[in-house]
Order: C-alpha cells, then structure tokens, then sequence
C-alpha cells in the first residue's frame, strides 16, 4: 500500500487582503498536484525556486492545510490534529535553524520521546545515544550547544531527533544544499544507510538532479505548482518528455561538456500572475499557438507528462 | 563568565576618560567667562581676574583637565552657585525621586510592552496586532511633554481622578504617594512601552519562523510549551538589551517628565542649573548620567551574555 496519496491538492495564500479580511490577491502555490508514495521507497520532487516544492512538503507535514484536495497517509485521510503525528518528521534545509540555539543537543535530540512519555531516564538516554551511533556522532556532543557544531553536525543531530519517534515517512527539504559539496556526499550516504536499516520512507524536496538521479525511485518536476512530468529516475533522466525536464536537465553542469547556451531563457514567471495555458509556455522553446490552451495530462508507461508536444502519445 | 565580566570592566576605563574629556571640553566651548556670569557685569576687572585664579580658570587647559579628573575621583564635583552645596550631594539627595520614577516607568514599559508585543505576533496581520502596533508606533511618535500634558488634561482637569504636580507625602499615606506618581511614570513610560513591544512583537515573528519551532510542533509540542520553551526564551534574549537601553533613555525621559509634573528629581535640577548657568552643577549631572549609564550598559551586557550560550561557552563556562 502507498504510504502516502497526494490527490488534486492545491494550496493559496492569501497575499493582499481587504478592509473584511476577505483576500483580494491570492498565491497559488500549488495546484491540482497528485502523487503517490510506496512504502519504503525514495520519491523526489525537483523544481525552481518558486515551484511550490516547499509547499507540498508543508502540505505533507500537516504545516498548512490544503485548500483543496486531500492527503491520505497509509490510506486514512489527514487531519489537523495529525499534525503532531510521530509518523511523520521532517529534515530542513538550514541545520542552522533547524536547531533551536538555547537548548543542547541532548534535549533537542530527547524531546520528543519527553513529550511522548516514552520509557525512563535510562531508555531515553539509551535511544538517544543509539541514535547517535546510527548519524555517526560522538557522544560527547550531548551536553554542547548548537553553536558549538559544524553545518554537517547539526543535519546529522536534526536527522537523528527526526529518527528518534521511528517515523515512517521522512520528509527531506533540501537536506544538503545548505552544506559543503564534501558534507552533502556525507549526508546523503548516510540518509542512504540509515534506509537500508529500517522501513523508512523519504519525500525528498530538492532542486539538484544530481540527487535525485543517484538517490531516488520516482521523481516528480514541478513548474509554478503544478507537476509537470512524473516517471522513475531512469524515465525521467534518460529521456526527459517536458521541455521544462530537458531544460532543468541539461542545466546540470558536466565537466565534460561545455555549456551552448542558456537551458531556460529568462526567469520563472511570477506565482502571482502565472501565464494561462501551459504556465512553462513563456520560457519554452517549442511552444506554439496552442499552448495558450491547459495541456493534457499525458499517462504513458508509469510516466506522466503534460505538455501539448506529447498529446499524441497515449 | 569571570573573564567576560572581568574584561568588560576594563574596558569602561577608556570610555570613562573619553567621558570625562568630552564633558570638560564642552563645558569650555560654552560661550562666556563663568566668573563674568558668576560675579555680574558690574564686577571690576580686577574682581573678575581674582575670581579666575580662585576657579583654576588662568591655567593651561590639560592643567585644568587634570585637576578636574583628580577631583572627580576623589569624589569632588564641585560646589553648586545657586545652591551653595555640594554637587554630589545635591544629586544624592535629588537621585532617589529619578530613580523611582524611572523604575516604576520601566515596569510598567516591560509588563505592558512584552505581553502585547508577544499577542501581537501571536496575532500577527490581524486585527488586533494592527490595533496593537498602531498602539506602540503613537508610544514611540509622540513627545513624552505632549503625552504628559495630555494626561494632565484628561485626569486632573477633566476628571479629577489624579493629582496633577508634585510628590506626595508618606503622611498622607501610600495612595497620595502612589497617585503622584502615576501619571508621570505612565508618560515616561509610554514611549520605552512601544519600543520594547514593537522589538517583542519583530523578534518573536522571527522566532516563529525558525526550523526548531515547526520541529518542535512536529515532535508534539503544545502551542503553549512550543511558545514557553523555544519561542519566547530564544525572542526575549534581545528584548533584554533593548530594555537596558531604555533604562538610559529613561534617565533622559525624566527631565522632560519631571519638568512638566514639578517633581523635585534629577532631571528638574537640571534644568534648573542650565537655566541659571550653574556650570558645575550641569557638569556634574551630565557626568553623574553618563557613568550611569555606562554602568546600566555593563549590566545589559553581562545579563545578555549570561541568557547567551553562545557567549556564555566562548568565555570559558559559568
């Protein structure tokens, strides 16, 4: 069973109210976005800046509530109270705030077992120090501050307090792209062991390919919130359908390679006032005049694309 | 933590000597011969040079700085003209209606101000967090003689609740004390009320939007213990140096305080010195505010550093 289901989700801020607080200018974030995760596997979602990658992770993580659409976890529908799930953890971008400055890592790392009541002062501190083993950390890091540990140190401490209330479904927002090249390969070798140990499911929220080719199962691109292409790694990698994938692709430096020209031209149109049709149509370089209409969503082997060059193709 | 304070006290000694050189030389820009102001336009001119030797005003300048310097640290401010006493004592005698009214404003600014600026993030772009910011920017906007008079108006004349000037006497009971003093704390506090909430109110919308708060959601925490434990410990620690930096500004808030509600302070002597030319006793204020001040900042330092680990760690532990 799919542990997690993502069905025609969309999410909008308000950004500008008026005088009644009703919303004048809305955000949408996300749009009409659905996917689905099997248990223990790794599925990525890349995109811009921008793409609403975050959101769905927020989304996920019970951090806003969906405008429309629903979210299933193992099959039971979110709800607000789910919010303090144990099941679900989540590992953010900045180790640095992620952490919280006044308290040591022995606390951070224990909490949630406090606030669960779980076992005594002897299990806890036996879980924790066996959830330091596990990241790789020494135990005479517990009584230190945060301040006190490199950027690579504080992902392993914010990975093992995620790990320490057993989740089943971690969400990984940008773990290493706020860590040294050297750490990030650290990093991700270890969120890779850790999963060869336990059924661990990763949602991994990303912008670098290069992560996504080496690190995951199925993979979902996402422009201006909505999902533009959907396949497994190989799929989308190997041969790309959206213009949009092709252009994120050939954006990934090769040493080998020199650059030709500019894979997408120009910047991501802004999320307040989205192109109509296919949103990527402004920046594409095969679009035409029947862009201006939605594209199809195009279901082929496994993969999903929607893009108007491949309406051909069911 | 010893190091820290240790090193910290030294450094006041240069900003001490800085303090006194800038207070002496401006004493000495001030236009006019002190012993012509002293002594009147009729006095001889052999009157008025007599009276220069007697002040020390015929020697060299350093020469004079020194001798200003010795006496200052052998607690020798100078004799009031007006008052024909002591400078020291004189301020001694004046400092404990300051310090009251200072104190009671400072509570009264930290009690109103961190509570609304804690609910206004908490309501943050609602309603009541505009009513709130609009509350505190007329705090921080508004002339504290203007809000003085104001209050004046509406409690003493209008209403009739409140005295208007003056202190009141313990014989009269603690109410007639109390009643005297709060509407010039209210005025002297309305403005530090609105700094320290508007700092509240920025410094928890950026804890807020920290990683550990949604971590510590997602490890189960109660809004209540998310806000107590990692919200409010993390957002207050700078609201505290704003609130030692208030203190100074209450010291200055009280001359304008205690002038408009004729309370016998500090800030009323001063201006009385300034307006009856009493050099020294001018003097001899500034200086007194200023070491003060230098002693509230050292205070805030070592309070910040010891809410810091950060600081706290890097200077070898408690």
């Amino acid at each position: 069973m799919d542990i997690l289901e993502v069905r025609n989700v969309g999410k909008t801020f308000p950004v500008r109210k008026n005088l009644f607080g009703r919303p004048t200018l809305e955000l949408h974030a996300v749009r009409s976005v659905s996917f689905s995760v099997p248990r223990g596997s790794v599925f990525s979602i890349v995109g811009e800046s921008g793409s609403g990658k975050s959101t769905v992770a927020n989304l996920v993580a019970g951090v806003h509530r969906p405008t429309s659409g629903e979210i299933l976890l193992s099959g039971e529908p979110l709800k607000e109270s789910d919010r303090r799930r144990a099941c679900v953890q989540m590992v953010f971008q900045d180790p640095e705030s992620s952490l919280d400055p006044r308290k040591t890592i022995r606390f951070q790392i224990e909490e949630g077992l406090l606030i669960r009541g779980m076992g005594n002062a002897r299990e806890r501190s036996g879980r924790v120090s066996a959830m330091l083993d596990l990241v790789g950390l020494g135990r005479d890091l517990l009584p230190k501050y945060p301040h006190e540990l490199s950027g690579g140190q504080k992902q392993r401490v914010a990975i093992a307090r995620s790990l320490i209330l057993e989740p089943q479904l971690l969400l990984l927002d940008e773990p290493t792209s706020a860590l040294d090249v050297s750490v990030q390969a650290q990093i991700l070798n270890l969120l890779m062991e850790i999963r060869g140990t336990r059924t661990l499911t990763y949602l991994l929220i990303t912008h670098d390919l290069k992560i996504v080719s080496c690190f995951s199962d199925r993979v979902a691109v996402m422009y201006l919130g909505r999902i533009v292409e959907s396949g497994t790694v190989s799929d989308i990698v190997d041969s790309p359908l959206h213009p949009y994938t092709r252009a994120l692709l050939s954006a990934v430096p090769d040493p080998g390679r020199r650059m030709t020209s500019d894979p997408v031209r120009g910047e991501i149109p802004s999320p307040l006032d989205p192109p109509g049709g296919c949103a990527f149509r402004t920046r594409c370089p095969d679009a035409s005049d029947v862009c201006e209409t939605p594209p199809p969503r195009v279901l082929a082997g496994g993969r999903e694309v929607s893009c108007h060059l491949h309406s051909g193709r069911t | 933590m010893g190091r820290f304070i240790l090193r910290r006290c030294i450094q006041i000694v240069p900003t001490l000597f800085f303090v006194l050189l800038v207070i002496f030389l401006l004493m000495k820009m001030i236009p006019g011969d002190p012993a012509l102001v002293l002594l009147g336009p009729e006095a001889s001119p052999e009157d008025v040079a007599r009276f220069r030797v007697e002040l020390g005003l015929d020697r060299s300048l350093p020469a004079q700085f020194a001798s200003y310097v010795s006496g200052v640290f052998r607690g020798d401010l100078g004799r009031s003209l007006i008052y024909r006493q002591d400078v020291l004592s004189l301020i001694f005698e004046r400092l404990p209606v300051t310090m009251t009214l200072s104190v009671c404003a400072l509570s009264l600014a930290v009690l109103s101000g961190v509570p609304l600026g804690i609910w206004a993030s908490l309501r943050h772009n609602r309603f009541s967090d505009l009513l709130i910011t609009t509350f505190a920017l007329t705090g921080v906007s508004v002339p504290i003689f203007w809000v003085g008079m104001m209050l004046i108006v509406f409690f003493v004349l209008t209403l009739g609740w409140l005295p208007s000037v003056g202190l009141g006497s313990w014989e009269k009971g603690a109410w007639d004390v109390a009643s005297h003093l709060i509407l010039p704390s209210f005025a002297l506090a309305f403005q530090s009320m609105g700094i320290i909430t508007r700092f509240t109110r920025s410094s928890m919308l950026e804890v807020m939007r920290q990683d550990y708060i949604r971590t510590a959601r997602s490890k189960g925490l109660r809004d209540r213990l998310v806000l107590g434990r990692h919200a409010l410990r993390n957002a207050l620690v700078p609201v505290v140096t704003v609130v030692g930096l208030q203190l100074g500004h209450l010291l200055a808030g009280a001359v304008l305080t205690e002038s408009v509600f004729a309370l016998p302070g500090l800030g009323k002597l001063m201006v009385d010195a300034i307006m009856r030319r009493d050099y020294l006793l001018v003097q001899g204020e500034v200086l007194f505010i200023a070491v003060l001040y230098i002693f509230v900042n050292l205070a805030v330092d070592v309070i910040y550093a010891f809410l810091n680990p950060k600081i706290r760690k890097s200077y070898g532990g408690a």
